[in-house]
């Protein structure tokens, strides 16, 4: 609706001649401005009553130049006349638009028969005015049976009153010889009919700018049902070039790595047999073979990361022994630029339960890159534990980043362009990579950076990685590790615009061993629910209440997502509407621990429905 | 000399590794696929299999299965091989009664090591 009244305004401004609006507008008090069709009303009802007194009163000015004694017969009608005018004044100082429509529909009645009776009586020119009544009638007051009724009742009446005084007076006054009101005839008409065509050509404005309205709502209707298909359009695409690059880069791996096997097949039978003016040529073929493996494996991991589908393997493992790793792999790649490599690692043994090889490929790829950009410098690693975090700054004395560069530096591709890249290369892979394996972790990078003295990237990670969130069956003591499916069930999605519902949820559902992931409005809750998979969806009423609906209507129209169950939270008793969208149960609010944690055993061991129908008539009792 | 039996359908790493475990010391019979395998593992009784997963019709998974469903070839160790270090990957391995697993690319100083590791086991 509120659609409608902005559409509505612009369509009749730009249909009708816009400088009556202002002045009319004026008279409409704000009460009746809320209801678009009563304003539309009004404002006929203004544009007669400001417009249509001066057409009456050619007719009294003719009249009292006929009549050579003009008497009360002619002062009443002017009256009555004129009395139109101040029923815009009323309006605005009222507000009450019915009573003022019927009371100005009884003066109409009133001066067209008073006219009739003292000017030519059945045969009066005045006559065709009537006419006039029930169409203004429809205008001013609309079509409801009742108001008809009404105005039926009103002319009714008023003949009444016109047959009694001529029943009195057994004939009609003769201010003016019938035969001299020819003339004024024809005008009367005209005016008759100039005033209804102006209501008319008004009226017909309307209905147009009504069917605009419609058709423009209808153009918006059609593009909202398209945006889902457009939308889901876009993802397809964004995963088949995922999926593409998996592929590609899955293809690429396999004669590199027949490259890399047989370069150091060489490798070995050269130093066996002692060749060693072969040994430096196929160590070349060696290091640009395994440079482009890492190349490779970057992207795939990226397509992997970005696809949902990179998988974390939990370890048991001391932070020493991380770092220890990380100097092992990258001491070479920095002693190349002639850089001295110092390890800081306070806490050697602080005990992780992360995924090791993606936290150390994470930290590789810092290193080597603070190493790639300082010339005979210092990296400087510091590894410890910080607030249950551990946290590895790598500082390089090296080029620095630009401020305006730092924002974009963990974009894909995003390495420093221009001169730097030339100098230094590099594809800026290894940062976007190495940021959103952190992210996996739960954890992040921070990046500091002066130009000229040097850069300082720091990550923090959780010391021990979510069960439940990304693991649920991981076994902590660092035997063999599960699969991370993400669709394990134990994530719970929460949508409910009400962040005290959601942070209060959370509590529960993770105290109960669940992960919890809050949403906070509908957009967001579609947007996350195809990226966690979550094994069932906690859906709050969302303002506009509507909104809940059709997230619903969404999630079950989604083929990933038709199968997780949805539970609504709702102030009031939709039971009967959630199930036909496609829920699986329902609670009323204010929630109730055992029943929300009855409801989701019951929705993800698919018992269904006794618990939750009795969950919810406890709650409708209670 | 001990025995390894190397099933891989794909002709470069099968040499790629055949000659490098034969460098290690090692005997090595080669397999190209899943039946093959079964039947080499049944008549040449190596002392380990190293049992690429991704093989044509039957997987490694289910030659595995059959070589240890045979009580003449049970007690052979086996080390799976698959290109990607998934986890529901290691989960089948331990499954169908592998005795290790390990990624490709293969690494030979870590390959050597639970090869030798299942040896001594």
């Amino acid at each position: 609706m509120r659609i409608d009244q902005t559409l509505d305004g612009n369509s009749a401004r730009r249909l009708s001649p816009a400088m009556i609006y202002p002045i009319i507008d004026w008279f409409i008090p704000a009460s009746v401005k809320e209801n678009s069709e009563l304003q539309q009303r009004a404002r006929m009802f203004l544009i007669s009553h400001l417009f249509g007194p001066f057409l009456g009163h050619t007719i009294t000015v003719y009249l009292y130049l006929l009549d050579p004694a003009p008497n009360y017969a002619l002062w009443v009608l002017a009256a009555s006349i004129s009395l139109f005018l101040s029923f815009p004044f009323a309006l605005r100082w009222t507000g009450l638009y019915n009573t003022l429509a019927v009371l100005s529909v009884q003066n109409l009645i009133f001066a067209i028969l008073w006219g009739c009776y003292h000017y030519g009586g059945l045969s009066s020119p005045f006559l065709p005015w009537l006419l006039t009544v029930p169409l203004l009638a429809f205008f001013y007051l609309g079509s409801a049976a009742k108001q008809r009724l009404l105005v039926l009742s009103l002319i009714a009446f008023n003949f009444g009153g016109f047959y009694v005084a001529y029943a009195q007076a057994h004939h009609f006054p003769e201010h003016i010889p019938l035969s001299e009101l020819s003339g004024i005839g024809i005008i009367s008409t005209l005016c008759a009919a100039v005033y209804v065509s102006i209501m008319a050509l008004y009226y017909g404005n309307i209905v147009a700018s009504q069917s605009e309205l419609e058709r423009e709502v209808r153009r918006h209707l059609a593009t909202a049902r398209q945006l889902p298909t457009a939308k889901a359009e876009a993802e397809r695409a964004n995963k088949a070039k995922s999926e593409f690059l998996a592929k590609m880069s899955h293809e690429l791996r396999t004669p590199l790595n027949a490259v890399i096997g047989y370069s150091e097949m060489l490798l070995e039978e050269a130093e066996e047999s002692g060749a060693e003016d072969q040994t430096s040529d196929i160590k070349r073929i060696l290091t640009a073979g395994k440079h482009l493996l890492t190349l490779v494996s970057s992207v795939l991991d990226l397509s992997k990361l970005e696809a949902g589908k990179m998988e974390l393997f939990p370890e048991r493992f001391e932070l020493g022994r991380l770092i220890d790793d990380v100097q092992a792999s990258c001491q070479e790649e920095v002693a190349a630029y002639a850089n001295r490599f110092v390890i800081e690692c306070p806490d050697r043994q602080a005990i992780l339960e992360t995924d090791m090889a993606k936290l150390r490929q994470a930290i590789t790829n810092i290193v080597n890159n603070a190493a790639k950009f300082t010339r005979g410098g210092v990296v400087t690693l510091t590894a410890r534990v910080t607030n249950g975090l551990a946290e590895i700054a790598v500082r390089d004395t090296g080029v620095g980043i630009r401020r305006e560069n730092l924002t974009e530096l963990f974009q894909n591709f995003g390495e420093s362009k221009g001169a730097t890249a030339s100098k230094y290369g590099g594809t800026g892979l290894g940062l976007a990579l190495s940021k959103k394996l952190c992210r996996l972790m739960d954890g992040d990078i921070e990046v500091e950076s002066e130009m000229g003295k040097g850069s300082c990237f720091t990550i923090h990670v959780p010391l021990t990685l979510r069960t439940g969130v990304k693991d649920a069956g991981v076994e902590t003591d660092g035997g063999s590790p599960h699969a991370n499916t993400g669709d394990d069930g134990n994530t719970i999605l929460v949508i409910d615009n009400d962040q005290s519902v959601t942070s209060l949820l959370h509590q529960i559902l993770v105290k109960e061993g669940y992960h919890a992931i809050a949403a906070h409005s509908a957009e967001e809750g579609l947007a996350l629910a195809p990226a966690v998979r979550p094994g069932a969806i906690l859906l709050g009423a969302l303002l506009p209440e509507t909104d809940g609906w059709l997230v619903l209507q969404r999630l079950k129209s989604n083929d990933m997502l038709r199968s997780c169950p949805v539970i609504l939270l709702t102030a009031h008793q939709d039971a009967a509407k959630g199930r036909a969208f496609g829920a699986s149960g329902h609670l009323i609010k204010p929630i109730d621990r055992d029943q929300l944690l009855r409801a989701l055993r019951s929705v993800r061991t698919g018992t269904e429905d006794e618990d939750l129908g009795n969950a919810f008539l406890d709650r409708a009792a209670s | 000399m001990t025995k390894i039996l190397l099933v891989e359908d794909n002709e470069m790493n099968r040499d790629m590794l055949g000659r490098r475990l034969l460098r290690q010391g090692f005997a090595v019979c080669f397999a190209v696929d899943g039946p093959s395998g079964v039947k080499m593992a049944a008549d040449e009784t190596p002392d380990l299999i190293l049992m690429d997963v991704a093989l044509g019709d039957m997987d490694g998974w289910e030659a595995t299965r059959l070589i240890k469903s045979n009580p003449g070839t049970r007690q052979i160790p086996i080390i799976a091989l698959t290109a990607h270090a998934l986890a529901s990957d290691r989960d089948t391995s331990v499954k169908v009664g592998c005795a290790d697993f390990d990624t490709k690319p293969v690494d030979l100083p870590r390959l050597l090591g639970k090869i030798r590791g299942c040896l001594a086991a």
